[in-house]
């Protein structure tokens, strides 16, 4: 007979115990139900029906006045029947539910060497540093570019970048390309905040194929540029054939007069009757060949300072021209044109006698400067129909239009004259008369 | 007019034989006194405010590089009553909408006899306005220029200039697979191989002039 107050320990003990088990299970059971651990979400429960048939057969015990086996084994020994051998299977199926449970976490979580592991692995070189430069993190990736680059391991952030700016190969202001053995790598670099620390990240990608194709569409671009050109310049031979025709044309035309001239000059030699008009025949002759006297080259090439000269004339007006002309054709059209709106001003308001064209050039453009020796305007110019239309030819080109007032009255043309203009190249005058 | 009732005519023309050859063609007439021959567009409008012009022979694409209807439009604009004649030997396809729209008065495709430039001059001074009813057609390939669309026509004037599909859609606010569907056509039309051999006939036969694009 076991004494009573055993009994009674026993089963405050026994019940305290049976209490906090199942709470306790009862709680976890429901954590890992939520976080989809349904196998020990199963195991919980199980377990408290272990602990449970346990109890119930110590009750037993108790009531029926036998001493409780002191262990789990002398339990099953003891010969306690279906509750040791249901809390025997219960034990196993907990311990093989709480083992595969954990195996999966350990599969499907993220743990700190996890992540380093991937970090390392990243095909693209990344680089922590704080501001000045010390490297905080760096991967395996980006360990091996920085050897191949300088020799050395990564050990400061800020120096890397320098290395990398010194051997882009990219234009100023472009994303640094480098060349790292037979690979290209595109750098980046970007500041962060982590925390309240700023961290410098420096990233380089495997840019070969980019770079190649790159490359490749910058030589077709360059080559269609050079075909562009030399169809411009064909172009302008077009011009030239058709104006050809034109002059064989009219030399048809003076054949054909002249042919007609020898028929008339033949009938009058046959027929020796005066009957055709001897001045007549003469008039024919004369006419044709004063065409044949007549120059056959185009002018379309070239600005001829002569025409303006007599343009000027018309208008009783002296015209000197200081400088070179310039050498493209275009150029040579807008000079024209401001030329002749000078004249027209010139003539009309300034009342002058003289006008002068000044050229200079630098850098790739030509200044022309239009200036009378007649009355200077009092007051600003309004810019009308002539000004406007000057500037309108002006800017059409690339170039600009001014007028200055001080310290004469002057119309200012800057005008892109080389081809690379031509092309869109924005050029700015720089001064006068500076070797190119 | 003078007092005497001729007309003082201007000859813009960069060659100086086709320009003495008018100026022969209109020497027997007493109706007609040629007073200058100037060699670019853009002396025009300055001898043409001078007052003593009633008629000018514009050649389209004259010294310098000068646009005879860029020149024509500013006179036109400033001196209404001075009648203009455009010549052009250029079958290029948007010169007779241009000159309308810059107000020429009449248009002449040069001919080697003189008689039909006469008729013109003294049609337009007497008041008409003589136009050709078509640009002439010339042959590019197997085809006649006259098969071409207005819209293929503006997908061959950017492509003579050299550009890509892609800026002329912008240009022309097409889709890439448009202007290449025209390009295929015209292609088609001609039995020529490639859009550069497209371009740079239509660009030898004077049928697009881009120098002269307005």
């Amino acid at each position: 007979m076991m004494p009573p107050e055993f009994s009674l320990a026993a089963l405050i003990f026994s019940f305290t115990a049976a209490s906090f088990v199942a709470l306790g299970s009862f709680a976890a059971a429901y954590i890992a139900h939520r976080q989809g651990r349904r196998g020990t979400a199963f195991a919980l429960p199980c377990a408290l029906c272990g602990v449970g048939a346990v109890l119930f057969s110590l009750v037993r015990r108790i009531a029926a006045g036998t001493e409780p086996p002191s262990s789990l084994l002398a339990v099953i020994a003891s010969g306690w029947g279906v509750p040791a051998l249901g809390l025997l299977v219960l034990f196993i199926a907990c311990t093989a539910a709480v083992l595969r449970d954990c195996w999966r976490y350990s599969q499907q979580s993220l743990s700190p060497m996890s992540l380093k592991e991937s970090f390392d692995n990243l095909p693209q070189g990344v680089l922590y540093c704080y501001a000045n430069g010390l490297v905080t993190l760096v991967n395996r990736s980006m360990a091996r570019i920085c050897f191949s680059l300088s020799g050395k391991p990564p050990a400061n952030g800020n120096a890397l970048w320098e290395l990398v700016e010194r051997l882009s190969v990219s234009g100023e202001g472009e994303v640094p390309i480098v060349a790292a053995g037979d690979r290209m790598l595109s750098f980046s670099r970007c500041e962060r905040m982590w925390g309240e620390t700023p961290i410098v990240e420096i990233i380089a990608i495997d840019a070969t194929e980019e770079y190649r194709l790159n490359e490749q569409i910058m030589q077709e671009i360059a080559q269609l540029e050079a075909a562009n050109e030399r169809l411009r310049v064909w172009g302008e031979s077009v011009l030239e054939l058709a104006a050809e025709r034109e002059i064989l044309a009219a030399k048809m035309a003076v054949h054909d007069g002249m042919s007609r001239a020898l028929g008339a000059t033949l009938r009058f030699l046959e027929e020796r009757d005066g009957a055709h008009d001897r001045a007549g025949i003469a008039s024919l002759w004369d006419r044709e060949l004063a065409l044949l006297e007549t120059g056959t080259h185009g002018n379309r090439a070239s600005l001829d300072v002569s025409d303006l000269e007599e343009a000027a004339e018309e208008v009783g007006i002296a015209l000197e021209v200081q400088g070179e002309l310039p050498h493209s054709l275009e150029a040579q059209r807008v000079l024209t044109v401001g030329a002749m709106e000078s004249l027209l001003n010139a003539s009309r308001h300034a009342h002058a006698a003289r006008l002068l064209i000044s050229i200079a050039r630098a850098n790739g453009c030509v200044r022309i400067r239009y200036t009378n020796d007649g009355v200077q305007p009092a007051e600003p110019v309004l810019e009308g129909g002539g000004m406007r239309f000057v500037r309108e030819n002006a800017e059409r080109m690339g170039g600009t239009m001014a007028l200055e007032y001080a310290p004469e009255f002057a119309l200012v043309l800057e005008l892109p004259d080389r081809p690379a203009c031509e092309m869109g190249e924005k050029r700015i005058w720089t001064g006068p008369e500076q070797p190119e | 007019m003078d007092g005497t009732g001729t007309t003082r005519v201007i000859i813009v023309e960069d060659q100086e034989l086709p320009a003495q050859y008018v100026a022969m063609i209109l020497a027997p007439r007493e109706d007609f006194t040629v007073v200058r021959i100037i060699k670019s567009a853009e002396m025009a409008y300055f001898y043409c405010a001078q007052g003593n012009i009633d008629l000018v022979i514009m050649d389209i694409f004259t010294g310098l590089g000068s646009d005879g209807l860029a020149a024509s439009a500013r006179i036109k604009a400033a001196f209404p009553q001075i009648k203009i004649v455009a010549v052009t030997s250029m079958p290029e396809v948007s010169y007779l909408k241009r000159a309308r729209e810059a107000g020429v008065d009449s248009f002449w495709y040069k001919e080697v006899a003189g008689e039909p430039l006469l008729d013109v001059l003294t049609r337009t001074v007497a008041g008409e306005s003589i136009y050709p009813d078509s640009t002439p057609e010339v042959m590019i390939g197997k085809a006649s220029s006259g098969v071409f669309t207005e819209r293929e026509l503006d997908v061959l004037r950017e492509l003579v200039r050299g550009v890509t599909n892609h800026e002329i859609a912008a240009k022309l606010f097409l889709s890439s697979t448009t202007v290449k569907d025209h390009i295929s056509s015209m292609l088609a039309k001609t039995g020529l191989h490639s859009r550069t051999e497209l371009a740079v006939r239509a660009r030898e036969l004077g049928l697009i002039i881009p120098e002269c694009d307005a």
